[in-house]
């Protein structure tokens, strides 16, 4: 009955089954079809131009997740559900310990807790903090391997050994918290509450981001690298009187991915660099660095693009430099050094710059 | 990813995943990441909310999994909650945009490819941006109707019901854009000979 029905081509275009057909070459979808067509010569011009038309529908790349990025992702989420289901049937207990926190003003922790099984816990710490107690949960890794902990607003921390951090839930304007050691973070997005890492005379604030923070009194000094999104850095100082006056211009040091800070406690200097292996920011196309005789200002292009690095070079002697070069397995710095042999150049990196030293140009 | 001959297959998963298994989870979530952080970034081209969104997105339904036993697509039921958690993101943030010069829910970035290879190659680009001239004439609403028939493979009803348009109207829509694309392709054909 149905095939003898007539179609017009946008019809066939829209057709799921035929789509089906075109698309996935369904065995069941073809049988359907070819009958239809049967010997009917212009249903089949009909057909042909109906899977042109489909054909040039393609999705265009418009902004892409790399694989590195989709596994993190996705083990990002299958993590925080397994603290969710490890705390499963504990939130009785947990809301005990925490009505009991707010009373002694200390939550002391070892392993995975929960914090928040339902809102109600959330709750639970709001009321309290109403009531102007200074209070705070403590995190701590008093074992040999990394731990990471979901925080009432499901950021993620991973202490390193020996690390320990303070989450104050006081804060209504900001997520602070205070670590000693080294440990890395994933923080939720919230632009009305700024996460905040106070360590050592140092202050972090960031939207949401990915960075590490490595603060060990006994060396002197604080490091943060940014993996991914901004952060700001201040010193604790600063950061206090900003927010005494406000409007005042704080002086500080905004990282994006791929750089990190060096504060020393002693001078109480910032130096900023690049950090030790930066990782590709975006996605790039399996042949984006897969170069003939391309001119090295595209090839640098290219690498600013994948690593939000800047590189600076001198365009007027390079202009007439050209390389052909599969550069897909190498490190940032692995490809920078293997143009810079191509063209007879050195480099180095200032401020977290790449300066590109050439003599002279090419042929 | 084939969307029709998995569809079948992900509501068992989503079954057993409603039922607490974590596995069928974790194949859901490959499933669908890439191609919802595709559409995700169409409507707000923000590489780090999208992903927030997504992980707020995916938690969530896990919390909430036992009430979730009754959805019949999980295709759909998954774009419609990303569709829904970044408008409503959109709308809580305006204030901190107010130098962006985009319009809330207003946009929805969308071109075609041309990637048939009865093009050749040096034709291909300049066929491209005809083709693309051309889907840039339709609002991001129509846009966004679409991108979601023909990229995500959501059905008539399902569109309408996400858009809050009439099934007639996305149809009528769908129709007309592909009659365009079929003159634009005969006068493109015509012009090449």
């Amino acid at each position: 009955m149905e095939e003898h029905a007539e179609f017009t081509v946008e019809e066939l275009v829209l057709n799921t089954s035929f789509r089906r057909w075109v698309k996935e070459r369904d065995q069941t979808e073809e049988k359907f079809w070819l009958n239809w067509i049967g010997t009917d010569k212009h249903r089949k011009d009909k057909t042909e131009e109906a899977s042109r038309l489909i054909s040039i529908l393609g999705e265009k790349d418009f902004m892409d997740l790399s694989d590195a990025e989709l596994r993190q992702d996705i083990a990002d989420v299958m993590l925080k559900v397994r603290i969710l289901k490890k705390n499963q049937g504990r939130s009785d207990s947990s809301r005990g310990w925490l009505a009991a926190a707010s009373l002694a003003g200390i939550l002391m922790v070892f392993g995975i807790v929960l914090f928040w099984n339902n809102s109600k816990t959330i709750t639970t710490v709001s009321e309290s903090s109403e009531r102007e107690v200074d209070a705070f949960i403590r995190f701590s890794n008093t074992t040999t391997r990394p731990l990471t902990f979901l925080l009432p607003d499901s950021s993620l921390i991973t202490l390193e050994p020996s690390a320990s951090a303070f989450f104050y839930n006081n804060t209504p304007n900001e997520r602070k918290i205070e670590l000693t050691g080294r440990a890395s973070f994933d923080v939720r997005r919230d632009p009305q509450r700024p996460f905040v890492v106070l360590s050592n005379q140092v202050v972090t604030r960031v939207l949401g981001t990915v960075f590490k923070v490595n603060s060990t009194p006994q060396t002197g000094s604080v490091q943060v690298e940014v993996l991914s999104g901004k952060v700001s850095v201040f010193r604790e100082s600063d950061w206090e009187d900003s927010k005494k006056e406000l409007h005042k211009v704080t002086s500080g040091v905004v990282l994006t991915a791929n750089q990190k800070v060096d504060f020393k406690v002693i001078d109480g200097t910032f130096r900023k660099t690049l950090i030790d292996l930066p990782a590709k920011i975006r996605k790039t196309g399996k042949d984006d660095f897969e170069f003939v005789m391309t001119p090295v200002d595209e090839i640098f292009f290219r690498i600013e693009e994948a690593y939000g690095v800047e590189i600076v070079f001198d365009r007027d002697l390079l202009a007439e430099c050209k390389l052909s070069a599969s550069l897909s397995e190498e490190n940032m710095y692995e490809k920078i050094n293997l143009i810079c042999q191509g063209i007879n150049a050195t480099f180095q990196e200032v401020d977290t710059r790449i300066i590109i030293n050439a003599q002279k140009g090419c042929e | 990813m084939d969307i029709a001959t998995l569809e079948n297959d992900d509501l068992i998963l989503w079954q057993e995943f409603c039922q607490g298994n974590e596995l069928s989870f974790e194949i859901l979530i490959h499933r669908y990441y890439s191609r919802l952080y595709r559409y995700g970034t169409r409507i707000w081209p923000d590489d780090a909310i999208v992903r927030d969104c997504l992980q707020e997105l995916f938690t969530d339904v896990w919390v909430r999994k036992e009430q979730l036993l009754n959805v019949t697509s999980v295709n759909y039921y998954l774009i419609s909650a990303i569709r829904k958690r970044l408008l409503f993101e959109k709308r809580k943030q305006k204030p901190f945009h107010y130098l962006d010069s985009w319009d809330e829910s207003e946009m929805f970035i969308c071109e075609f490819n041309v990637e048939s290879d009865l093009i050749s190659q040096e034709e291909k680009k300049q066929k491209a941006t005809r083709l693309n001239i051309l889907i840039n004439t339709l609002s991001s609403r129509q846009k966004e109707v679409i991108y979601l028939r023909f990229f995500n493979e959501l059905d008539h009803d399902q569109i309408a019901e996400l858009m809050g348009l009439t099934r007639q109207s996305v149809y009528n829509l769908l129709y007309e854009t592909i009659r365009r694309l079929r003159n634009m392709w005969l006068v493109l054909l015509f012009l090449s000979f």
